[in-house]
């Protein structure tokens, strides 16, 4: 759902003939990701988050603005697509994955999805969009960095603790 | 262990550089947010990957089954750092694989911890194996490496044939002297009554029937059948064999030598072992369980193999065929060197019966006129073929595959008993 809705978005930017070439690589980035899953195999699932990098890059480019503003979105939807895609071709190599083991996995890719969001966010910003940032960027990056200083305390702590 | 690179790191690598390398040529910042998510994942993924120390080893839970039955073995392993992920499967092997849902599993360790995994392996045909080795896979957290480790499990593991139900034994015309659990035709010392005949000189004195005396009015004493054993030797053709996915006429051959040698033997006989084919291999005659072993382990190593040298019967050292022993040949009467040995052996006094394994039921005709032709004076030929050794004297029996044993066996019993009392 998450590839699909990736590769949906930057064809809604964009119109005309773009529109339909970013929706054929759309479609053949989820495509290429369904015979990976079918397929049990991951040889498929590079060319699939390529093809959707790709896509939202050529919607940069024609369309500018609001593909480019959610790139701290976009880019960490991208992992978590990719990431989601790895875990399942795993799961189905190789089955009995123990729920402790699939519960560490989901929260360590949630953890870095919101870290990497937070980081793309900071450099898109630097990288000269600073002046149209809007109220709700500056509030996640706030947000985002007291959450990273506080698990970075949290981790710190238990070392601690542990020695 | 054996570290790899997982296909996930290389292609987040070229994404990243081919993202990074776009946004300095088109000066698009908003290329580097979409690279930003796989650089971090990349960087922190290395940096915090280590090389996991483990101690892994595996045990069987035996190393004798039986045809279709299930083997255990049971892999530890023990984690002296932390491992994320741990992949651990058994190879499987021809005719032993892995119990559906017992083939592989995945575990997280903790530094310290130490666990046990069983896997269940089914023995899907008689033979010597070495149980498959167990294959380790280590992934770090963030899935870019992977260390690979091949433990050798090196477990011996001996699977016999299921061994078929038999109720009645072939016999030979003259048993041995030796005491066995039989009981022969003759009378004699023995615990089955036989005869009353009038007292001899010599006769014991216990073995007189009083109540019989006393009709009669002169002295008559009771006669019984001695008990005595036999030789038996199992002779099998192991020139040629056919066979399909359901099994092979080898597989039933040594099936059912397996099974009248544990009968044979549980009845005190004495019983050896002829291979005759490229390689000739023989057990001399003995009994007990060790024998029994003994079989079976020469069994297990039983395979046809190619050979055109013309061997005859004076290859076999004579001590493995002991006078009055009845020769039992399992074959499929497919090779000419088998079937003359056959010929030979009956012409020279000893006592053969035919298990002729059925290759009609594991091989297909041809298709078309000329294929079933062929088909129809192949089994022709296959007829001429037991009349001739029937004229000899020689019982040949068809085992089918679907059939158990003591079919072919009773058939052997009706036959010798017509000749026995032709002969009479």
């Amino acid at each position: 759902m998450l590839t699909f809705g990736l590769a949906a978005y930057p064809a809604g930017t964009v119109h005309g003939a773009l529109r339909t070439l970013l929706g054929l690589l759309g479609v053949g980035a989820a495509g290429l990701l369904v015979v990976g899953l079918l397929a049990r195999s991951t040889a498929p699932l590079p060319w699939s988050i390529g093809l959707l990098g790709i896509s939202a890059a050529v919607a940069m480019l024609a369309g500018g603005g609001p593909v480019e503003r959610a790139a701290p979105l976009y880019g960490p939807g991208l992992l978590l697509a990719a990431e989601l895609a790895y875990w399942a071709v795993d799961r189905a190599r190789v089955p009995g994955e123990p729920v402790g083991v699939a519960r560490r996995r989901a929260l360590l890719l949630v953890a870095m999805a919101a870290a990497t969001g937070l980081l793309a966010l900071l450099v898109t910003l630097a990288g000269g969009l600073a002046g149209a940032a809007t109220g709700w960027e500056i509030r996640a990056l706030g947000v985002g960095a007291a959450v990273m200083v506080t698990w970075i305390v949290a981790v710190l702590a238990r070392r601690a603790g542990g020695h | 262990m054996a570290r790899t690179f997982s296909p996930k790191l290389a292609a987040y690598v070229v994404l990243v550089a081919g993202a990074l390398l776009a946004a300095l040529v088109l000066r698009r910042p908003g290329l580097v947010g979409l690279a930003a998510p796989f650089a971090l994942w990349l960087a922190v993924g290395l940096a915090t990957a280590r090389e996991p120390e483990l101690e892994v080893s595996a045990a069987a839970d035996r190393d004798r089954a039986v045809k279709g039955e299930e083997v255990e073995v049971a892999v530890r392993v023990a984690a002296t750092t932390m491992v994320e992920r741990l992949e651990l499967w058994v190879r499987a092997r021809p005719n032993l694989e892995p119990v559906a849902g017992t083939g592989s599993r995945v575990l997280r360790l903790a530094a310290g911890e130490e666990t046990t995994v069983r896997f269940r392996l089914r023995c899907g045909r008689w033979g010597a194996y070495r149980l498959g080795e167990v294959q380790v896979r280590c992934h770090d957290r963030f899935g870019l490496l992977a260390f690979d480790r091949t433990v050798a499990a090196a477990l011996p593991l001996k699977v016999y044939p299921s061994p078929q139900v038999l109720r009645e034994l072939l016999r030979p015309l003259h048993a041995q002297r030796l005491v066995g659990d039989q009981r022969t035709r003759l009378a004699g010392d023995g615990v089955e009554f036989a005869e009353i005949r009038p007292l001899l000189p010599g006769d014991p004195m216990r073995h007189v029937n009083w109540r019989a005396s006393a009709r009669r009015g002169e002295l008559y004493v009771n006669r019984h059948h001695p008990e005595r054993n036999t030789d038996v030797v199992l002779f099998m053709d192991t020139f040629a064999e056919t066979g399909d996915e359901r099994g092979s006429t080898l597989d039933l051959a040594v099936r059912a030598a397996a099974s009248l040698a544990g009968r044979y033997l549980a009845v005190k006989d004495r019983v050896g072992l002829v291979g005759f084919g490229g390689y000739l291999t023989w057990l001399y005659p003995a009994g007990g369980r060790a024998q029994l072993w003994r079989l079976l382990d020469v069994l297990l190593d039983t395979r046809v193999v190619t050979s055109y040298a013309d061997k005859t019967i004076q290859v076999v050292p004579v001590r493995m065929l002991p006078p009055g022993a009845i020769v039992i040949a399992i074959t499929p009467l497919l090779d000419e060197r088998g079937i003359r040995a056959l010929l030979d052996l009956r012409r020279r006094g000893f006592e053969v019966a035919i298990l002729a394994i059925s290759p009609a039921a594991l091989a297909r005709p041809s298709t078309g006129e000329v294929g079933e032709l062929a088909w129809r004076l192949w089994q022709l030929e296959r007829d001429a073929l037991r009349i001739r050794y029937q004229r000899l004297g020689v019982a040949v029996a068809e085992w089918r595959p679907e059939e158990p044993l003591e079919i072919p066996i009773g058939e052997v019993r009706r036959f010798q008993r017509r000749l026995r009392h032709a002969r009479a």
